[in-house]
């Protein structure tokens, strides 16, 4: 995977380009907004990943001219501003994700990798041993399709299409059941118990967070920043 | 030879019969009086005690009186006012800096005037030092992970300490300060927010919930059995504090919540008004540094947060009229937890739910059993002697 990596301060270049190219990226680095954009040109990459605050001109006026001339290539923002509204601009004007300073390397590389995946138009949902293919709409335990009844797997998806967020008992509801009221509100306290049971030592975990809603959660990845 | 004054004598010479003393409307009153008898008396004299005046003569006098009568006015007024562009003129003469209480040796009209600007000088002296400390409690926070970080970076190199034993602490370092960072921001925003005061209804329910989502990797990370109970409650504020009020509650009580622990949100309206719980399992707090927990860069031991959070929630409570105030929670004689309660007063709630008298039902049909946790300064049921274990 080709990345461009904007950015001026030297330090972060040097460490980040490092950590990115032992995962398997190979990395561009530029520190000029206008030398970048002439990169872009010039050269294709799969993804960029975009410091805010540039020698020169705002990363925003960066974006905004890469959009201008109709570029679909995604970009990844980041930045150390943090204020909501900054945020809200970046998405609006054309980035595709956002990244408050400081991060996790293995958290920028896991959005990288879903950027590009998402705009190559493979983009599938993993957590723990469990795949969703989002083309067909079923999900793997490795190669293997996983052989569950039609609400559970409805349960799933939904919780497996929202990586890393909580979802609520009334959206999870919606998704399974459509609009259509006929099952009670414990009907999916009675699919989340099954499930549970179902993926069970398959490295996701079904967290309920008791009126609110649901959590899937990565067990590998639970383990990795529990010990840091 | 010493010469020795009699008392009288002394306050004779310290008597300046030309300066405001005492009181300015006396002043006046009395060297007005004096003018217009010595004007009588000099009408006297230019009369030569004839009484009688012919009318040349008298035309002459009444132009004579009435300059006399400006210049002796002009200048009782200037006498009498003299104290005020005094103070004034020292008001005005004052460095920046010079918080120095105003002399109380003013005439009594002077005296309201006095006691409000030194009242307001007092004010900004307690918010400088406040200030001060504030500065160099957060430079001592700010420096003291870059002077940890250096430390076990030279330790590293040179080969004193262990790599791998020591990076996972560095990285724990960074945590650290970025969180502190995290909060002198939050805070600085919470002021001018305060300032600003652009405010409008807001859900608390619906903005509890929002932070529980934002918060349930934390959750699922440390096996934590979270619970939320709301009602519909509306609060005038700013969603974004009320917001952060919420988030540095919960991150408290996840933060003193030991790993597979239990903790909630409630959050309800009692008779005095809209309330809201966040209650923990962790163990209760010290309550030798219970007062001072509100207090800036104050944490309770073996806290491993920078203890700003509180001092955000107080200062945020303060500006919605709340009160936030933190209890041990006490189930057989021990202490369990700790609950953070926030009450608003009525007026702050906007429309209360439809069961406001109430407190929330259980999430769960199962276990609607189990009373919400609540303390009101007494011996409270504790949420956790009901609660089921998790499956």
């Amino acid at each position: 995977m080709n990345v461009l990596l904007i950015e001026d301060d030297l330090d972060l270049v040097d460490a980040l380009s490092r950590m990115l190219a032992s995962r398997g990226f190979q990395v561009v680095c530029c520190a000029d907004g206008a030398e970048a954009l002439v990169m872009v040109r010039r050269r294709s990459f799969d993804v960029v990943l975009l410091d805010l605050t540039l020698p020169g001109m705002d990363g925003l006026d960066w974006l905004q001219h890469l959009r201008d001339s109709s570029s679909r290539l995604p970009v990844l923002v980041m930045t150390a501003r943090s204020a909501v509204e900054d945020r809200i601009l970046g998405l609006n004007i054309g980035a595709d994700d956002y990244l408050t300073k400081p991060f996790d390397v293995e958290e920028l590389a896991a959005r990288l990798k879903a950027l590009v995946r998402r705009s190559l138009g493979v983009e599938d949902y993993r957590c723990g041993q469990l795949r969703l293919d989002p083309e067909n709409g079923s999900v793997f335990r490795g190669a293997m399709p996983l052989d569950i009844p039609g609400r559970e797997l409805a349960l799933l998806k939904a919780l497996m299409m929202r990586p890393g967020k909580a979802i609520t008992k009334d959206d999870l509801h919606q998704a399974v059941f459509g609009s259509a009221a006929e099952a009670g509100s414990d009907a999916i306290e009675v699919l989340v118990h099954r499930l549970r049971k179902r993926i069970q030592g398959l490295g996701a975990n079904l967290v309920t967070l008791r009126g609110v809603g649901y959590f899937l959660m990565d067990e590998s990845q639970a383990d990795r920043q529990g010990s840091t | 030879m010493k010469i020795v004054f009699h008392p009288i004598l002394l306050k004779l010479l310290a008597w300046r019969p030309w300066r405001v003393q005492g009181s300015m409307r006396r002043f006046a009153l009395v060297w007005m009086l004096l003018l217009l008898l010595g004007t009588e008396v000099l009408q006297w004299a230019w009369m030569d005690g004839e009484g009688v005046a012919w009318s040349a003569q008298a035309g002459v006098w009444w132009v004579v009186k009435l300059v006399l009568w400006c210049l002796g006015l002009w200048l009782v007024l200037r006498q009498t006012f003299a104290p005020v562009m005094a103070l004034s003129q020292s008001l005005a003469d004052r460095d920046a800096g010079d918080l120095q209480l105003v002399s109380r040796r003013q005439p009594q009209e002077l005296a309201p005037l006095t006691v409000a600007v030194n009242l307001l000088l007092q004010q900004q002296q307690a918010s400088l030092d406040q200030q001060r400390k504030f500065l160099a409690d957060a430079s001592h926070q700010l420096r003291t992970p870059f002077a940890v970080l250096r430390t076990q970076l030279q330790g590293v190199m040179s080969g004193e300490l262990e790599t791998r034993a020591t990076l996972p602490k560095m990285l724990g370092t960074v945590d650290r300060a970025s969180d502190l960072v995290r909060q002198l921001l939050a805070l600085a925003k919470v002021e001018q927010l305060v300032r600003g005061a652009n405010w409008r209804e807001v859900a608390l329910d619906a903005v509890a919930q929002d932070v529980v989502m934002e918060f349930a990797p934390l959750f699922a990370r440390k096996k934590l059995d979270f619970s939320l109970e709301a009602v519909p409650v509306r609060l005038l504020t700013d969603p974004w504090l009320l917001g952060e009020l919420v988030r540095n509650l919960l991150s408290n009580a996840i933060q003193h919540t030991p790993r597979g622990g239990a903790l909630g949100l409630v959050v309800r309206v009692m008779p005095s008004g809209p309330e809201l719980l966040v209650w923990d399992n962790g163990g209760g707090m010290n309550e030798a540094v219970q007062a001072r927990l509100f207090e800036p860069f104050q944490s309770s031991s073996g806290a491993t947060g920078v203890g700003l959070g509180l001092s955000i929630c107080r200062q945020i409570a303060v500006s919605m009229d709340a009160v936030v105030e933190l209890f041990n929670r006490v189930q057989d004689d021990r202490i369990v937890g700790v609950d953070a309660v926030v009450r608003w007063p009525r007026e702050m709630a906007t429309v209360a739910g439809p069961n406001a008298e109430q407190a929330p039902s259980a999430a769960h049909p199962g276990r609607s059993s189990e009373p919400p946790p609540f303390v009101n300064g007494s011996i409270p049921s504790s949420p956790v002697a009901s609660r089921e274990p998790r499956p």
